[in-house]
């Protein structure tokens, strides 16, 4: 099983919910929130796997987890073939040098008290062997280059760089310990569209050069599209389909795609998104539909999708659906 | 301007602004935020002001209903002319009836804008007893009407042991009850009845955004401000919203500014798309031109961070450099350290926007 960098098995992440109403608490029901439910998934050495979804449906959650920053429920992850799930916390802090995330919000995710070199130390700082050994000051100026950024730099506070530059500085403290599996986690999406399309290139170029592998996790399906090989859509928890790009954009097999799918607004006044939209609202996580997560707002839902909840099944070769008609919209 | 050319621009714009400058004041120079812009709305058009962060457009939204902040903001020149009269030399009293009846505003962040003390249906009360006693000028402010109109509830229904005289006792309120629930209906809410008693933290993103846009419609104003309408939300939900928003153009007849930062949400919505850059616009045409014939370096450097290719497709061409600073503006043409076409003349030159064939206006020297 050498072939994935990352494996993830089973994975089930619930939240308790304090409180709820009355007659709950009355009757002693535990409620869960259940953000991701029984998901299952693998990223290649040197590939991106993205990951979308509308707000809610757990794709955070999930980037979260297989960095065991919230510990898991339940489920296995696999990286380079071994569980971190089980490891101790020494083993898992010298894992995470191979694993890092980048966040969406820059200016949340940096010290604003710290000059840039700082925040580039402090990863190093954390692994002794590489303050001894490298020369320190070198190896930042050369991860600031890589990501575009002048050497002058560094004696700089977060608040003196702009928007897409903090995204870099991000970036380069994700990258100053050469791992090999980055999480982004909406990179671009606080950025402005002139500013996002650089930061995207750069991430490629990135790749490239270091034979990273990404899970990239993001809302926008164009941005989606332009980064990934393959892509997972998720819904209320659940990989409900996954594919490779092409496959997942120009042949959706699943409800919820192609309504996700068709409601991207597309850069042509003569392509109209469609008119076909969905009714109603992402159900709440607490309570979840019964059967298929999509029926009540599913266009083709029958009595079955109300009962039974349907399995990613391997419809055409490498692409999987979670549908009990995909292979009616087969094309 | 003769003045009979004057009336008939008037009957076919709404709104007509004439070289707006907006400056902030900080504390050692004024910041121009908008520099000689110059608009012209008519009736049941939808135009979307497309730019980056801190190009204006909230700005010039925010200036239109007069909401803007003053100090730190100034008008410093120009006009607004709606429906005949110049915004910026009314008084506060009059603007303030202008505003939801005559100019209404929706903001990107639904929670922030909705009070989250009151619920739904009397928040959308509130915008129908605006629209009602839109003669009337009442000094007192919508606040302490509706606190009058909650505290006496409370005492009857006290005194009555019910919550049921709310209805009985106040006729005109069930008549606002059945306009709110009507005008939930018509943002396509499934059950309004069950939505006009929840508080706004009950409400979800898309939801809570279809509530504003409802207060918005409820007044039927002639001219809406969307700032950012869809960027908080989901692509299904937004899909939902700007079908909304067409048919308000379309039924109520409603001009609309749609500000977006999206120029995909442009594509799908606009009639009219103004581009702009650093507190000037550099282009404006039918929505068509800007996708099809666009002139101005930066609008087709937006176009290119647009289309969506595949990732075995090669890579997409990004403008290089960062978005101006305010303070400190490039000389001549504000885009030319980013535009890769820029030549000698830009650097020292500042292009005005001129009209290159019909209605299609464009800030560039490479179009001459």
């Amino acid at each position: 099983m050498q072939e994935q960098i990352l494996e993830v098995r089973n994975l089930v992440k619930y939240f308790p919910v304090r409180g709820g109403t009355i007659p709950s608490i009355l009757r002693k029901e535990k409620l869960w929130v259940k953000a991701v439910d029984d998901v299952s998934f693998m990223v290649g050495f040197n590939e991106t796997l993205g990951l979308v979804g509308e707000s809610g449906s757990g794709k955070t959650t999930i980037g979260r987890t297989i960095l065991i920053l919230e510990p898991p429920t339940r489920g296995e992850i696999l990286f380079k073939g071994e569980d971190i799930v089980k490891f101790g916390d020494e083993n898992l802090r010298l894992k995470r040098r191979e694993m890092q995330i980048v966040f969406q919000d820059p200016m949340s995710s940096l010290d604003p008290r710290q000059r840039l070199r700082d925040i580039l130390l402090e990863p190093l700082k954390a692994f002794h062997d590489y303050s001894k050994n490298l020369d320190q000051t070198k190896l930042m100026t050369e991860t600031l280059a890589s990501v575009g950024l002048p050497e002058d730099s560094l004696l700089r506070f977060p608040h003196q760089f702009s928007g897409g530059q903090r995204q870099r500085i991000a970036i380069a403290r994700a990258l100053i310990l050469n791992p090999k599996f980055l999480v982004l986690d909406e990179p671009t999406s606080a950025l402005d569209s002139s500013i996002q399309t650089q930061i995207l290139n750069l991430l490629r170029r990135l790749q490239q050069d270091r034979k990273l592998s990404f899970l990239f996790i993001s809302h926008n399906v164009n941005v989606v599209k332009y980064m990934a090989d393959r892509i997972a859509v998720m819904y209320c928890g659940k990989i409900i389909e996954t594919g490779r790009s092409r496959d997942i954009i120009e042949k959706p097999l699943h409800p919820y795609t192609m309504a996700l799918i068709s409601s991207v607004p597309q850069p042509d006044p003569e392509k109209n998104i469609s008119v076909e939209q969905l009714k109603g609202e992402v159900p709440s996580a607490v309570k979840v539909p019964s059967g298929c997560r999509f029926h009540p707002r599913c266009p083709f839902a029958q009595d079955i999708c109300k009962q039974v909840q349907p399995e990613l099944i391997e419809i055409e070769p490498e692409h999987w659906s979670a549908c009990h008609f995909s292979l009616s919209f087969k094309h | 301007m003769s003045e009979a050319m004057s009336e008939t621009t008037n009957h076919r714009s709404v709104l007509d602004i004439n070289d707006l400058t907006v400056a902030y004041k900080t504390f050692n120079r004024n910041v121009v935020a908008l520099s000689n812009v110059s608009l012209d709305v008519p009736r049941a058009t939808i135009i979307a002001a497309v730019g980056e962060s801190g190009c204006g457009k909230s700005t010039l939204g925010l200036s239109i209903i007069g909401l803007l902040q003053r100090p730190p903001a100034m008008v410093t020149g120009g006009e607004i002319v709606f429906e005949g009269r110049d915004i910026l030399k009314v008084r506060e009293a009059e603007l303030s009836r202008l505003r939801g009846t005559g100019i209404s505003m929706i903001f990107q962040e639904p929670m922030s804008s909705l009070d989250p003390v009151y619920t739904v249906g009397q928040q959308l009360t509130e915008a129908i007893e605006v629209r009602e006693n839109r003669k009337q000028n009442r000094d007192y402010g919508p606040f302490e009407r509706t606190t009058a109109h909650h505290e006496s509830h409370n005492l009857a229904s006290r005194l009555l042991g019910t919550n049921n005289v709310r209805g009985a006792l106040n006729t005109a309120r069930r008549h606002y009850a059945a306009g709110a629930v009507e005008a939930l209906r018509n943002v396509q809410i499934s059950d309004p009845e069950r939505v006009l008693d929840k508080y706004p933290h009950e409400l979800s993103g898309g939801m809570a955004q279809r509530v504003m846009i409802a207060g918005a419609l409820v007044e039927r104003p002639s001219f809406l401000i969307a700032d950012e309408p869809t960027s908080a939300l989901d692509v299904t939900t937004q899909a939902q919203v700007l079908s909304l928003m067409r048919e308000l153009r379309d039924v109520v007849g409603t001009s609309i500014l749609f500000i977006t930062h999206d120029l995909a949400v442009a594509a799908q919505i606009a009639d009219q798309v103004i581009v702009m850059y650093a507190g000037e616009i550099v282009e404006q045409s039918s929505v068509k031109e800007i996708f099809q014939e666009h002139l101005h370096p930066y609008t087709e450097g937006l176009l290119n961070s647009f289309s969506s290719k595949y990732k075995d497709e090669g890579t997409m061409e990004a403008i290089s450099g960062d978005v101006p600073n305010l303070k400190n503006l490039p000389s001549g043409c504000r885009f030319h350290p980013r535009c890769k076409y820029a030549m000698e003349k830009c650097r020292l030159e500042h292009p005005e926007i001129r009209e290159t064939h019909q209605r299609h206006k464009v800030a560039c020297h490479l179009i001459s």
